[in-house]
C-alpha cells in the first residue's frame, strides 16, 4: 500500500518523513489557497531531493483560479516535473488533457459522489427505535415516532458512489486518461465495484470532507460587526481558526475549516480496502485547508 | 426577456402555472415502485417520493401534451447521482420518458448523461445545477456532449455568469431565483438528507379511531434528526489552527446562512443583473411545495420580469425598490430584506 502525505503549505513539509513515498501538495477547496509559484518550487525541490513522488492537488475554480493553475502547470512543465494532478473540477481535467497531456490526471475526492453526512452512519445501523412523548404544548396529545429502517438494498447507494461502481462512467474516465479515483473513508463504510486491472484507488485519512461552499463561513469570523454578505473579503482566517461544531443529533463532531466541513474517521480498514483495490492511503496530518 | 421556469408535479398544475406566467415547466419522474419502496428517501431524485414527482407516466405524458398545447416546453429533472445497482430501474425510467414528448432532461450524473447519449435520445439535455461548473473549461467539457443549457449553481457570481454567457453564445444559461437557498455547493455537498418525518393518522395505523385525536404517529428514518444537518444550530467552539487550543474570544465565530423560517429566499432583485449578464431563464425551486405556493411564486417573478420588460431604461435601484415592495406584498414579509434571505446580497449594497 502506497503511503502519501497531504500538505497544504510549505511549513508542513516536515511531515514528509521517511514513512511516505509520495507528497500531495495544494488545496481542494478554495482557489484563494492555490499555492504560489515560489511555494510550488520549494515543494518540487524538496520531493526531487528526496526522490519522492509528487501530486499537485487542485480545487474547483473560477476563471481566476484557472489562471493561477495554468501558471503552476507551466512551471511544472518547465521544470520537467513528472507528476499527478488531482482534479476536482471537470474544467481542470479538460485543460490538462488538451494542453498538458504529460501530467497524469487523478479524479479527486470531490468528484467521487459519496454520501458522507455522519448521521447516515447511525441510520444505516438500522436500530428501528421507537419513541413516545407528550406534546410539549398540549400534554393530552401523545406523539409516537417510529424509526423506519432504510431498506437493505440501498446499501450500494448509501455506501457507494457513481464513479466507484458505474462501468460506463469508469470507461469514460479511462478515455479521459483518468486511471485513479480517490474517495473518503466514509463512516458508514464503502462499497465499490471498480475493475482492478484498469483503475487504481486512493483513500483519504483520517479527515473526510462533507460539504464546501464559495460562501465561506469563516471569512470575517473575527470581524465585528459581521458582514451580511455571503462572499466576503478574505483575510485567510481559515489559517488561524478551526471550528468544532456539536449538535445533539449529530453523532460526530464536525470540523469547519475555512469554507469546508469535515468529519474525522480514525478507523481505517486497511485489509478490507486493499481487497477492494485500494493501493494508496492519503494521510492528512492536519485538516487539508 | 427572462424566461420563467416553474416546478410542477401534476397535470392539474399545468394551466394555472402557465397563466401565472411560467414560460417553461420542469418536473421529476420516479417509478411508482420506487416511490412506494423508498418513500421520502432521495435515492433516485433529490426530492424524493410521490409528493414531489410524477409516478404515473401516462399522467406525465398528458401533462406534457397539455403544456405543449400552450407552447410551453417541459423538462424532467434527474438531480440524483446513481450507482450501478440503480441502473436497471434508471433505464426503465428513461425508456418511459422517451415515449413522451418531453422536451429535455435535466441531468446531474455523468453516468446518466453518457447513458442518454448511448440511448441516442433526441431530447435536449440540460446540465443540472448539481454539476459544479464555474469556469470556461468546465462548460466547454460539457458542451462536447451536446448539452444545450447549463443551470448554474446558486453560488455563481454575476461576473462568472457574464463571462460564461459571453464565452458560450450557443448555450442557454439559467439561474435560480426563488426558494431554498442552499449555502453549500449542490454538486459537492455530501450531507445525507434522510430525516424527513411523515405523519401517519394514528387510527389508520392502529385501527383505533377513538384515540386518533389524542395520538399522532410519525415515521422517520432517523428520529433523532429533526432537521437537515446543514441547518442545525450547532454549538461552536473555536480553536487555534496551529495551537489546537481553544480561542477564548466570543467574537470569533463563523457566519452560517440557513434556510429562513420567516421569509422566502429570493433573488428577484438580481434579475436586473441577470439581464445584463446574458442569463436566459430563471428557475423557481419548489417541486415539494403545494401548487398554490408555486403559482404565487410564479406570479411574483413574472411581475418582477414585467417591471424590467415595461421599463427597459429603469435604473437598478428603482427596480430593486419596486421588487422589494412586491416581495413584501406577496409574502407578507414585514422586515427589510436582509442578506441572509437573499440569493445575491451584493445587490443590497447601495
Amino acid at each position: 500500500m502506497e503511503q502519501a502525505v497531504y500538505i497544504t503549505k510549505t511549513s508542513q513539509l516536515h511531515y514528509a518523513n521517511g514513512q511516505y513515498s509520495r507528497v500531495y501538495f495544494g488545496c481542494e477547496f478554495c482557489e484563494r489557497l492555490i499555492p504560489s509559484l515560489n511555494q510550488l518550487k520549494r515543494v518540487t525541490a524538496f520531493v526531487r531531493k528526496r526522490k519522492l513522488a509528487f501530486s499537485l492537488v487542485t480545487p474547483y475554480v473560477t476563471r481566476e483560479g484557472l489562471t493561477k493553475l495554468k501558471g503552476l502547470f507551466d512551471l511544472l512543465k518547465e521544470e520537467g516535473v513528472v507528476c499527478e494532478i488531482i482534479v476536482n473540477d471537470w474544467g481542470v481535467l479538460n485543460l490538462i488533457n488538451r494542453e498538458y497531456p504529460f501530467f497524469t490526471p487523478v479524479l479527486g475526492r470531490l468528484m467521487t459522489r459519496q454520501e458522507k453526512g455522519p448521521r447516515l452512519a447511525r441510520a444505516l445501523k438500522r436500530k428501528g427505535e421507537a419513541w413516545a412523548f407528550s406534546d410539549p404544548k398540549d400534554p393530552k396529545i401523545k406523539r409516537f415516532i417510529v424509526e423506519k429502517e432504510i431498506p437493505l438494498d440501498l446499501d450500494p447507494y448509501y455506501k457507494g458512489a457513481n464513479t466507484l461502481s458505474v462501468p460506463i462512467l469508469q470507461d469514460f474516465l479511462i478515455k479521459q486518461r483518468v486511471k485513479r479515483i480517490e474517495f473518503d473513508n466514509a463512516l458508514q463504510g464503502v462499497i465499490m465495484d471498480v475493475p482492478k486491472d484498469k483503475m487504481k484507488l486512493s483513500v483519504y485519512y483520517p479527515y473526510g470532507y462533507i460539504t464546501t461552499t464559495f460562501f465561506c463561513p469563516t471569512a470575517g469570523c473575527d470581524d465585528s460587526p459581521k458582514s451580511v454578505q455571503k462572499i466576503k473579503p478574505c483575510r485567510k482566517q481559515c489559517q488561524k481558526y478551526i471550528f468544532k461544531l456539536r449538535h445533539k443529533t449529530m453523532p460526530k463532531i464536525l470540523y469547519l475549516k475555512g469554507n469546508t466541513h469535515f468529519f474525522k474517521n480514525s478507523r481505517l480498514p486497511v485489509k478490507k480496502l486493499q481487497d477492494l483495490g485500494v493501493d494508496r492511503i492519503v494521510y492528512q496530518p492536519d485538516i487539508a485547508v | 426577456m427572462l424566461k420563467i421556469t416553474a416546478p410542477f408535479k401534476s397535470k392539474e398544475d399545468v394551466i394555472p402555472l402557465i397563466e401565472a406566467g411560467a414560460d417553461e415547466l420542469y418536473c421529476g419522474y420516479i417509478l411508482s415502485e420506487i416511490s412506494k419502496e423508498y418513500a421520502h428517501l432521495p435515492v433516485f431524485e433529490r426530492k424524493g417520493g410521490s409528493t414531489c414527482n410524477f409516478t404515473d407516466i401516462k399522467e406525465l405524458k398528458n401533462a406534457v401534451t397539455l403544456a405543449h398545447s400552450r407552447n410551453t416546453p417541459v423538462f424532467c429533472a434527474f438531480n440524483g447521482m446513481y450507482v450501478k445497482a440503480q441502473y436497471t430501474l434508471l433505464r426503465k425510467m428513461i425508456r418511459h420518458l422517451e415515449q413522451t414528448d418531453l422536451d429535455a432532461y435535466i441531468v446531474a450524473d455523468m453516468g446518466l448523461l453518457l447513458t442518454l447519449k448511448g440511448m441516442k435520445t433526441k431530447k435536449e439535455i440540460f446540465v443540472s445545477s448539481f454539476v459544479p461548473l464555474f469556469n470556461f473549461e468546465a462548460v466547454a467539457f460539457y458542451r462536447n456532449f451536446g448539452v444545450s443549457r447549463v443551470i448554474l449553481d446558486r453560488q455563481v457570481s454575476f461576473e462568472t455568469m457574464q463571462v460564461l454567457c459571453a464565452d458560450f453564445p450557443d448555450l442557454d444559461f439559467e439561474a435560480f431565483v426563488l426558494h431554498l437557498l442552499c449555502v453549500n455547493i449542490d454538486g459537492f455537498c455530501t450531507f445525507a438528507h434522510i430525516g424527513a418525518t411523515a405523519r401517519t393518522p394514528f387510527s389508520a395505523a392502529q385501527g383505533n379511531r377513538s384515540q386518533a385525536d389524542q395520538c399522532q404517529l410519525f415515521t422517520t428514518f432517523d428520529y433523532r434528526s429533526p432537521g437537515d444537518a446543514c441547518c442545525l444550530r450547532y454549538s461552536v467552539e473555536a480553536i487555534g489552527a496551529s495551537s489546537g487550543e481553544p480561542v477564548h474570544n466570543g467574537e470569533v465565530s463563523p457566519t452560517f446562512f440557513k434556510h429562513l423560517v420567516d421569509g422566502v429566499e429570493c433573488g428577484a432583485c438580481a434579475m436586473y443583473d441577470f439581464m445584463k449578464t446574458g442569463i436566459k431563464s430563471v428557475k423557481i425551486v419548489g417541486r415539494q411545495m403545494v401548487v398554490e405556493e408555486n403559482i404565487k411564486s410564479t406570479k411574483f417573478i413574472k411581475a418582477a420580469a414585467d417591471i424590467l420588460e415595461k421599463n427597459k431604461q429603469i435604473n437598478r435601484q428603482d427596480y430593486i425598490e419596486q421588487v422589494q415592495t412586491l416581495y413584501r406584498e406577496t409574502y407578507g414579509y414585514k422586515k427589510p430584506c436582509r442578506g441572509n434571505n437573499c440569493y445575491h446580497p451584493e445587490v443590497l449594497i447601495k
